[in-house]
């Protein structure tokens, strides 16, 4: 009796009619359900270069014959169609790049994707303090303006680390110029305590803080960890030869995120003016 | 038969007629690669997670008469020991809170098990009913070691000569060689940029595919190599792996089995699968992973395809190449199973 009583309702009814379609249809629907419906990785997003000057080359790679890949490129102002991958694309301007494979029997796989960056105002020199920390010392001041780099790994030796703050980063341009926005290129890694910063300030020679404005990141919206920046925005062109930006790291971990409570890294890759 | 009965069962006919050509269509996925492909079975463990639940299932052995003993940091049953139809036939072990490495040896007929502590930072012998019949504690060589808690022992392996190789893989990233008897022999191995150093030294296993010459196969799993030595210690010869955070080697027949915890280029989001070696040491196969391809001299980048595992953590195979697939922190699921397609 406790056997017969354990299974479903629905399917004892079925079996009770002795409606030997009703018994067929038990018996596919349980096949179904015990057959297993694996989901496909992502594929792989190898570009040439996270920054670029004139165009960056992403290969998209999924080393499975059976698979297709699609992918589609959204920058600033357009975004277009999934497409099937083929060859190598060259994109010319700053862009998030996403894609993800498909095949037969198998579940698509999740969205993956990178943003890239097209290079601003040339910079001669970078000033950060406090410096970043020993374990992520990236390749020093250099690295805020080496174009290179951008990766989305920890271990990549691009990344400045910081585990203070808040971090000041004095830019000497080239020259004087125009200054109307700032790309801080930053890593979003919540499961390695790694988040994007609070807030970003931008200082004047006077030492008194712009009006701007945090306008965007530019993402991977599907991608966590994923490779971010902060756009802020100048409310009025500023026209000068220096630039002193001051990055607020999230004091505190949120809930719902590992190491809650704790001090959130900040790791900075790059600083883009335009 | 009245009208309610007819429309129900038109209406059950139907659906079943709908559904039968894409169910029956449906062909099971293969994982796996050349002469090495595997149907996947998730289903094969028949436990009863109320009476003998596992949290990580880290390491899988299996003994002469073909029972397999599962190594879990679940101290309600440390060991949970199945038949080959996945039903559990015993369980035992309390005492392990860092239960990580698992290793079966025959010594003059009677067979042992060596399990690691990755917590107590211990090695203990037991027989097959858990009795410890040997502890190994952290050798006291200052130079090594400066406190207890620096080793931390990950995996063992048993020479013919009873000879104990205990890999500190989540320790100083030595090979700690030990006597029958559990007397500190020699280290090898460490960290360092030279050939024989190790990151990450989480597996050893030796190799007795040439009777004539044994070797010591180390995994250095964050440097994603296999790394072979001599049972003296000295380095022979480097096995790259590129993309493959591959966890204790595990030899049967001609070839060698690994699973890899995950991918290099997705790290830390579930991205393991497994791995086979020829004799030559070339990947033949990956199931779920990409195609080893053809040319062996140059392997490529390896990573998951399929999301068919999490974390794998260890593979044992059984005498008809089954492979039963342990996982770390993936669910706390049971091994999964891989049956040979032939």
């Amino acid at each position: 009796m406790e056997f017969w009583e354990s299974i479903p309702l629905f399917t004892r009814t079925c079996f009770m009619t002795r409606n030997p379609w009703s018994i067929l249809f038990i018996l596919l629907a349980t096949t179904a359900w015990s057959q297993q419906n694996l989901q496909l990785a992502p594929p792989l997003i190898i570009p040439n270069s996270v920054y670029f000057s004139t165009f960056s080359t992403v290969e998209i790679q999924f080393n499975r014959s059976t698979s297709n890949i699609y992918y589609k490129v959204a920058s600033e102002k357009k975004a277009s169609r999934w497409k099937k991958y083929r060859k190598p694309i060259n994109v010319p301007k700053s862009a998030v790049i996403e894609t993800f494979v498909k095949e037969k029997g198998l579940i698509d796989s999740e969205i993956s994707g990178i943003a890239i960056f097209k290079q601003g105002i040339p910079i001669k020199s970078i000033n950060i303090s406090p410096p970043p920390d020993d374990k992520y010392p990236g390749s020093g001041e250099r690295s805020l303006h080496d174009h290179t780099g951008g990766y989305i790994s920890i271990q990549y030796p691009t990344w400045c680390g910081f585990n203070t703050g808040p971090i000041d980063i004095k830019i000497e341009l080239e020259s004087k110029k125009k200054i109307q926005k700032i790309l801080v290129h930053c890593l979003d890694h919540p499961g390695a305590w790694i988040h994007m910063p609070s807030h970003i300030e931008i200082i004047d020679q006077n030492k008194t803080a712009l009006n701007c404005s945090k306008i965007s990141e530019i993402r991977a919206s599907s991608t966590r960890p994923g490779n971010t920046a902060v756009v802020v925005q100048l409310e009025s062109e500023y026209l000068s030869s220096s630039l002193h930006l001051r990055v607020y790291p999230l004091a505190v971990i949120p809930e719902a995120y590992p190491g809650a409570g704790q001090k959130a890294w900040l790791f900075i890759d790059e600083v883009n003016i335009y | 038969m009245n009208r309610k009965e007819f429309l129900h069962h038109s209406l059950l006919t139907a659906t079943g007629c709908f559904l039968a050509p894409g169910i029956l269509n449906k062909s099971p996925i293969v994982l796996g690669h050349g002469a090495k492909k595997y149907q996947l079975r998730t289903d094969w463990c028949r436990a009863d997670p109320e009476n003998h639940p596992v949290n990580d299932a880290h390491e899988m052995v299996i003994d002469q008469k073909g029972f397999l003993y599962l190594l879990t940091n679940e101290t309600r049953n440390n060991i949970i020991v199945f038949n080959k139809d996945g039903r559990v036939v015993d369980s035992w072990g309390h005492e392990f809170p860092g239960a990580h490495g698992l290793s079966i040896h025959n010594e003059n007929g009677t067979e042992y098990l060596y399990i690691t502590d990755t917590s107590k930072h211990e090695v203990y012998k037991t027989d097959l009913k858990g009795r410890i019949h040997m502890t190994i504690s952290c050798p006291e060589y200052p130079e090594l070691y400066s406190s207890k808690d620096e080793f931390v022992p990950t995996e063992t392996a048993i020479a013919d000569n009873g000879a104990i190789y205990i890999a500190d893989g989540y320790g100083k990233d030595y090979i700690l060689q030990f006597n029958a008897n559990g007397q500190f022999i020699q280290s090898f191995g460490g960290r360092g940029a030279a050939a024989g150093n190790l990151l990450n030294a989480h597996g050893v296993c030796i190799d007795r595919r040439n009777p004539s010459r044994h070797l010591l196969w180390v995994s250095s799993r964050q440097e994603q190599a296999f790394k072979v030595f001599t049972l003296g210690g000295h380095h022979q010869f480097t096995v790259p792996l590129p993309g493959a955070w591959v966890c204790r080697p595990v030899i049967q027949g001609k070839y060698l089995y690994a699973a890899v915890l995950q991918s290099d280029n997705r790290q830390w989001q579930e991205s393991g699968f497994i791995t086979i070696l020829d004799e030559n040491h070339h990947v033949v196969s990956n199931p779920g992973g990409t195609d080893p391809g053809k040319d062996a001299a140059n392997p490529l980048p390896m990573y998951q395809t399929i999301k068919a595992f999490k974390y794998p953590h260890d593979v044992c195979v059984d005498n008809d190449d089954n492979l039963y697939v342990a996982q770390w922190n993936s669910g706390k699921v049971y091994p999964y199973l891989l049956e040979p397609v032939l």
